[in-house]
C-alpha cells in the first residue's frame, strides 16, 4: 500500500511539475515587447517591471528611434523598482550617445542614474564636435555631483576637461568613493603634470594600509616621468606621513639610482620614516641589477647591527632575504637572541634562506 | 517497529519541506527570467554601468588546472577586471606553469595589508596579460591564500573562485548586477555544475556532456538539485547564507571589515557568509547576499570514492564547525529569516544523516528478527528512496524547463537513471562520509584544512573520457 501511494505520488508530481516547467518556459517566451515604438513607450510605463524591462531594452536596441521616448525614459531613472530604474538609465546613456546634441535638453537631468546616464554617454576621450563644449559642462558639473556614481563617470572622462583638469582630478583623488580616487589617480599617474606627483603622495600618506596599492602605483608611475619629483619630499623639510609616501612610491618606481637617495632616510630619526625606506629597499632591490643589489644590501646590513626599533628591524629582515648579501650571515647571527620573539623567529627563517643560498 | 514509526514521519517532513522549496524556487526562477534579469545585466555590461572586480585564485599543487582556468578567466566577456593568482606554496610545479605561460616578472610588493596572512615572497605581473597578478606566499591553507588576494586586489569587488572552475563567459555581469541594483548588496554566488564529461577548449565551454561513470553523473544531479532546489529558494525569501567557496562575488570593504576568511576554518566558505549576515543584523547595517540563476560557473567533481568521501566529510564538518560557531542565530528573529527559517534547516539538514542511517539500517535488522515482514521492509526502504528521487526528478524538470544547458533527451534520461541508482549504494556512502564528520569533529580529529583538492584528472583526459 505504502508503494502503491508512493508510486502514484511520484508520477503525479512529475506531470504536474513537467506541466509547471514547461508553462514557467513558455511564459518566459511570452514575455516579450510589443513592436511599435508607442506600444514600447506605453509598455515602459507599466508598474510591472517584466513589461517594462523589456520595453526599455527593445528601445534600446532603437536609439534613433528612441529619442521621443526619452523624457519617458529619464522620468524612468527615479522608478522605485530598481529593474526598470536601471534599464531606463541604460536608455538615456544609448540614446544620448548616438545624439550628443540632446545633452543640453537633458543636463538637469534630476534622477542621479539619470544624470550618471547623461556623463556615461560621453565617449572617454572628446571628439571634435558641436557638444564638446557642452560635454565639458556636463563632466565638470558631474564631477561636482553629490551621488557618487555620478562622479565616477566624470572620473572616467576627465580628458574631457581643458585647463582646471588637473584640478579636478586632484580633487577627484581625494574622494570619499574608492571607485572615483582610482580612476582620478590613474589620470594623474597617466597624464599628470610634475605637481600632479605631490597630489598624489598626499593622496597616499592619507590612505588606508587596506588601500594604498592604487595611489602608489599611481605616484610610481608619474614618478618614472618625472624622475626627481620624489626626491625633495623624502627630506625632512616634509611631514612624516608624506616623506614616508614618497619614500614608498620611490621603492616602488624601480628606478635603481634612487637607492643613493634613500640612504639618509634610512639613518633617519624617525622610525616610521627608516621602515618605509627599508621597504623602498627592498622593493629596488628586487628588479635591481647584481652589482646594485650588492650596493643595498651593505647599506642594509650597517643599518641592522645598529637598529633598535623592532618593527624596522623586521623590515630590514625581510630587505636582506631579497638581497642576500654574503656578509648578511654573521650579522644576522650577531642578534639571532634578539629580546622580541618575532625578530628572533624572523632572524632564524632569513639566517636559514641566506646560509641555504650561499655556497658552502 | 516504533524507530521506524518515529523515523518516518521525520523523513516525510524533511522531504516535504524540500518539495516546499522546490515550488518557491520556480517562483524566484519565474521571478528572474520575467524581470529579464540575464538581458538587463548584459545590456549594463555594454554600457559599462558594472563595478570593476578583482578575480583572486587561491592555487595549491594545481599544475594541472591551472592554465585552464586562467585561459577561461581571460576569455571573460567584461569590460573591467583583474586577476589575482595567489601561489599557496606549491610543491608541483604550479609556480613554473604560471611563469612559463604568461612570462611573469617580479615587481615590487605595494604592501597593501589589511588582512594578516603568511609571508608574501613575491608578487609578479604578466608580460603577455597585464590584468594577471601573481601573488607567490609560504603555505598557510586556502582561506590564508584568498585573504592574501584580498589584499593584493586592486577594485571595489572580490570575485572568489577555486583554481579548477571554468567560468562562463557571461557570468561576471551576471553576478555584478545585483550589486548595482541594490546597494545592500555585500555577497553574490551563481549556479555551480560539474564539468565532468564537458569538453572545454581554451578555458572555453565548447561541449555539453554527462560524465560516462556513474559516480559522477550522481554528482551532476545532486549539483542540479542543490542548486535547483535550496539556492533558488534561500534567495526568494532573501534569506540566502551560502556563497560557494568556488564561486563567490564579495563586496572588499566587507570582507576587510569582518577580517575576512578565517584561517584554519573548515567551511570557510560557509562560515564566511553567515558571519557576514550575522554582523550586518547585529550592526542594522544592509547586507544582503544574491544569487543569479544566470551566473554560471563549472568545477571539477571527484572522480573517485575517495576523493568523493574527504569532499563530502570536509563539507559536512563545515557545517557543522559553522553552526556551533554562530549557534545563536538558530531560532533567533533578530536575524530575520535567516535565524528562524534557514538555520533551523541547515540543523535539520545537519542531523539528517543520523535519521538516514537508522532509516536504512533498521527496517532490515527488525525484517531478520521477525518484527516485521520482509515486504513491509522493502516497502520502508522504498519511501526513503522514493522520497529523494521524487526531488531529484523535480529538480530534473525544473531545469530542463529553465536552463538551456543540457539540451537532450537522452542527457535527461540519463538523469533520471541517476535518480534512481543513486539509492543503490551512493546515497548510503555519501551518509556514511557525513557521518564520519560527526565523529572527527567530536573526536577532535580536525581535518587537514590547508588545502585538500580533489583528485583530479588533467583536462585533456577529462575532454577524451567525454568523448
Amino acid at each position: 500500500m505504502v508503494s502503491g501511494l508512493l508510486v502514484a505520488n511520484l508520477v503525479l508530481a512529475i506531470v504536474v511539475l513537467a506541466i509547471a516547467a514547461s508553462r514557467a518556459r513558455s511564459s518566459a517566451l511570452r514575455v516579450t515587447a510589443p513592436a511599435t515604438l508607442d506600444a514600447l513607450v506605453a509598455a515602459a510605463h507599466s508598474r510591472r517591471a517584466d513589461v517594462a524591462v523589456p520595453a526599455l531594452l527593445r528601445l534600446r536596441d532603437h536609439p534613433d528611434d528612441a529619442v521621443p521616448a526619452l523624457p519617458t525614459a529619464m522620468a524612468l531613472t527615479q522608478s522605485p523598482e530598481t529593474l526598470v530604474s536601471q534599464a531606463a538609465s541604460i536608455l538615456v546613456q544609448r540614446v544620448l550617445s548616438q545624439r550628443p546634441d540632446l545633452l543640453v535638453l537633458s543636463s538637469s537631468a534630476m534622477a542621479p542614474l539619470a544624470r550618471r546616464a547623461v556623463v556615461a554617454s560621453l565617449p572617454a576621450s572628446p571628439l571634435a564636435g558641436v557638444a564638446s563644449d557642452s560635454g565639458r559642462a556636463v563632466v565638470r558639473d558631474a564631477a561636482r555631483d553629490a551621488d557618487a556614481r555620478v562622479r565616477r563617470e566624470a572620473a572616467r572622462r576627465l580628458a574631457w576637461l581643458t585647463s582646471d583638469r588637473l584640478d579636478v582630478a586632484a580633487e577627484l583623488a581625494g574622494d570619499s568613493d574608492d571607485e572615483t580616487r582610482r580612476l582620478a589617480c590613474e589620470h594623474l599617474a597617466g597624464h599628470g603634470a610634475e605637481q600632479s606627483v605631490r597630489v598624489l603622495v598626499e593622496r597616499l600618506a592619507a590612505s588606508a594600509p587596506a588601500n594604498v596599492r592604487v595611489p602608489l602605483e599611481a605616484v610610481a608611475r608619474l614618478a618614472r616621468r618625472f624622475p626627481h619629483a620624489l626626491d625633495e619630499m623624502t627630506t625632512d623639510a616634509y611631514d612624516t606621513p608624506v616623506r614616508t609616501a614618497a619614500i614608498l612610491a620611490l621603492g616602488v618606481t624601480g628606478r635603481e639610482e634612487s637607492s643613493a637617495i634613500l640612504r639618509a632616510p634610512l639613518r633617519d630619526r624617525a622610525s616610521d620614516v627608516r621602515r618605509a625606506a627599508a621597504r623602498a629597499l627592498a622593493d629596488l632591490a628586487v628588479v635591481a641589477a647584481p652589482d646594485r643589489r650588492r650596493a643595498i644590501a651593505v647599506d642594509l646590513v650597517r643599518q641592522f647591527r645598529v637598529e633598535r626599533s623592532a618593527s624596522v628591524t623586521l623590515a630590514l629582515l625581510d630587505a636582506i632575504a631579497i638581497c642576500r648579501p654574503e656578509d648578511g650571515i654573521a650579522a644576522i647571527r650577531a642578534r639571532i637572541d634578539d629580546v622580541y620573539p618575532a625578530i628572533r623567529a624572523r632572524a632564524s627563517e632569513v639566517l636559514a634562506d641566506l646560509e641555504r643560498a650561499t655556497p658552502a | 517497529m516504533i524507530v521506524i514509526w518515529l523515523l518516518l514521519p521525520v523523513v516525510v517532513a524533511y522531504h516535504g519541506l524540500t518539495l516546499a522549496m522546490l515550488c518557491g524556487s520556480v517562483a524566484e526562477l519565474r521571478r528572474q527570467r520575467r524581470g529579464r534579469l540575464r538581458d538587463l545585466a548584459l545590456a549594463s555590461r555594454e554600457a559599462g554601468a558594472l563595478p570593476a572586480v578583482s578575480i583572486v585564485v587561491p592555487a595549491f599543487n594545481e599544475e594541472a588546472t591551472i592554465l585552464r582556468t586562467i585561459d577561461s578567466l581571460l576569455a571573460l566577456n567584461y569590460h573591467e577586471y583583474e586577476i589575482v593568482v595567489v601561489n599557496d606554496g606549491s610543491t608541483d610545479r604550479t609556480a613554473d606553469v604560471l611563469a612559463a605561460r604568461f612570462q611573469l616578472r617580479p615587481v615590487p610588493h605595494v604592501g597593501q595589508t589589511a588582512l594578516t596572512t603568511e609571508r608574501v615572497r613575491d608578487v609578479l605581473t604578466s608580460g603577455v596579460a597585464p590584468c594577471l597578478r601573481v601573488v607567490d606566499k609560504r603555505n598557510g591553507g586556502k582561506a590564508d591564500a584568498l585573504n592574501a588576494g584580498i589584499n593584493e586586489a586592486m577594485f571595489g569587488l572580490v570575485l572568489a573562485i577555486d583554481a579548477d572552475v571554468v567560468l562562463d563567459p557571461d557570468a561576471l555581469a551576471h553576478l555584478a548586477l545585483p550589486f548595482v541594483l541594490s546597494p545592500a548588496t555585500i555577497a553574490a554566488s551563481g549556479i555551480i555544475r560539474p564539468q565532468n564529461g564537458c569538453e572545454i577548449t581554451a578555458g572555453r565551454l565548447t561541449h555539453v556532456g554527462l560524465p560516462t561513470r556513474w559516480l559522477e553523473r550522481i554528482q551532476v544531479l545532486e549539483y542540479l538539485r542543490a542548486y535547483g532546489v535550496g539556492r533558488m529558494f534561500f534567495n526568494a525569501i532573501d534569506a540566502h547564507l551560502i556563497v560557494s567557496g568556488a564561486f563567490g562575488l564579495f563586496s572588499r570593504q566587507a570582507l576587510i571589515d569582518l577580517g575576512g576568511y578565517q584561517p584554519h576554518s573548515v567551511g570557510e566558505d560557509m562560515e564566511l557568509v553567515v558571519r557576514l549576515v550575522r554582523a550586518a543584523r547585529e550592526r542594522g547595517t544592509p547586507g544582503r547576499i544574491a544569487f543569479s540563476s544566470d551566473a554560471l560557473c563549472l568545477t571539477e567533481a571527484p572522480h573517485s570514492w575517495k576523493a568523493l568521501g574527504g569532499q563530502r566529510t570536509r563539507w559536512h564538518q563545515g557545517l557543522l564547525s559553522t553552526l556551533r560557531l554562530h549557534r545563536r542565530m538558530i531560532g533567533r528573529s533578530r536575524y530575520g529569516l535567516s535565524g528562524v527559517l534557514v538555520f533551523p534547516y541547515f540543523l535539520l539538514e545537519l542531523y539528517y544523516p543520523v535519521v538516514e542511517a537508522l532509516g536504512w539500517i533498521v527496517p532490515p535488522l527488525a525484517a531478520i528478527a521477525g518484527v516485521i515482514s520482509p515486504l513491509r521492509m522493502f516497502e520502508i526502504l522504498f519511501v526513503f528512496a522514493g522520497l529523494g528521487s521524487l526531488v531529484s526528478l523535480a529538480a530534473i524538470a525544473i531545469d530542463a524547463a529553465c536552463f538551456p544547458f543540457f539540451t537532450d533527451l537522452k542527457t535527461r534520461l540519463i538523469l533520471i537513471g541517476a535518480a534512481a541508482l543513486e539509492h543503490c549504494g551512493y546515497h548510503q556512502a555519501t551518509i556514511v562520509f557525513r557521518l564520519r564528520a560527526f565523529l572527527r569533529y567530536y573526536r577532535g580529529l580536525q581535518l587537514k584544512t590547508a588545502w585538500q583538492p580533489p583528485r583530479r584528472a588533467a583536462a585533456p583526459a577529462d575532454a577524451a573520457r567525454s568523448r
